[in-house]
């Protein structure tokens, strides 16, 4: 469970966490010893919380195995119980990874692998949230910017101009989503009385990636396990006197990918398929 | 009876296309969710459940000086 691994960077923002599932007790205590999870798990066998919180996943019919799950999700919520902010995904299988939602949260970075870029007009830094990457999970690349002073790129919204973008090459393997660039300034450019959306300074770009599914990810889990994500940022820097030419510079993040744990508990704790099936 | 049978054969061909593009696991996995709780700004509802260890758990007790993150998976089991 990826959340005891970042359990504490929550605290250290003063939130408790909690896992709540429809699991009983005998299933929550089985996996928790094995996976040596310590975080609280709630078990809410009969979908009790699931169904006060009005997130009990209705597709699913009520013989299957499955009835009474969540849609899967995750609150933040304040000392008051107010809901700060919510996660959820379109498909149960996906789910947003805990130091995408710290970083969405805190600004908090994670990730370990940094690499670092230079060109006459920037420094780039960037990373991904996370080093191993898991089928269905929501992850984000981040690239941090540093603008040499008086430097600025046009923003994504501008017209007429070669704007900032950050481009992921299409795989097989992952949804890119759209890329979330911060809010722009404008610059009133005196050289030709104009005024237009710039980014200047430090700023940050990121970009959300979704591994898809075990079917689809199997070569690379019988492989070597390796997931190489592509991209270019492009732009053109002008400083207050001339614009300099359009720049191309290639990016790489090279991750692990893990395969899904699908060990489950002992037969006798198991969740049951009803007797009258149900697909 | 002619009549009949002609409207099991459209009924069956209407009836395939979906069918066929439904994906080999349960249809149920691949649908978006109906309701994702309370909203941002509202309050969640009081809950009180047993942990890992038998132990009683409320928001109370889970919460930290700021509040808390509460995550509703899926199973522990499958």
């Amino acid at each position: 469970m990826e959340l005891q691994q970042y359990a504490d960077q929550f605290r250290k923002e003063g939130l408790g966490v909690a896992v709540i599932t429809y699991d009983s007790v005998e299933i929550l205590t089985n996996f928790d010893k094995r996976q040596n999870i310590t975080i609280p798990t709630l078990a809410d066998p009969k979908s009790e919380i699931i169904r006060a919180f009005g997130i009990l996943n209705t597709h699913v019919p009520a013989d299957h195995m499955a009835y009474g799950v969540p849609f899967p999700g995750t609150f933040i919520v304040d000392q008051n119980g107010v809901v700060k902010s919510k996660y959820f995904e379109d498909s149960y299988r996906d789910r947003v990874s805990a130091p995408t939602i710290l970083l969405r949260e805190f600004g908090s970075a994670a990730g370990t692998r940094e690499t670092a870029v230079r060109t006459n007009h920037l420094e780039m830094k960037y990373h991904s949230t996370r080093d191993t990457v898991r089928p269905n999970l929501r992850f984000t690349l981040v690239a941090d910017f540093h603008l040499q002073p008086k430097m600025h790129v046009y923003a994504p919204s501008v017209k007429g101009y070669i704007p900032i973008r950050f481009e992921i090459e299409p795989s097989p393997y992952f949804t890119a989503h759209e890329t979330e660039y911060p809010p722009s300034e404008d610059l009133y450019l005196a050289a030709i009385n104009e005024t237009v959306a710039v980014f200047q300074g430090s700023y940050q770009v990121r970009q959300d990636i979704t591994m898809l599914g075990n079917d689809v990810l199997e070569p690379v889990l019988k492989g070597d396990h390796e997931i190489k994500i592509r991209g270019r940022l492009r732009y053109q820097a002008c400083d207050d006197k001339i614009c300099y030419l359009p720049q191309t510079v290639p990016l790489e993040w090279t991750l692990q990918l893990d395969p899904l744990d699908r060990q489950r508990v002992p037969e006798a704790i198991q969740h049951k398929v009803p007797a009258s099936g149900g697909g | 009876m002619a009549f009949s049978l002609a409207i099991a054969f459209l009924a069956i061909f209407l009836w395939m296309p979906s069918a066929a593009a439904q994906a080999p696991q349960d249809d149920w996995a691949f649908r978006p969710p109906t309701s994702t709780g309370p909203a941002v700004g509202r309050r969640i509802p009081a809950f009180r459940a047993p942990d890992q260890n038998g132990r009683m758990q409320d928001f109370n007790s889970i919460k930290g000086p700021q509040g808390a993150a509460l995550y509703f998976m899926r199973s522990a089991d499958w």
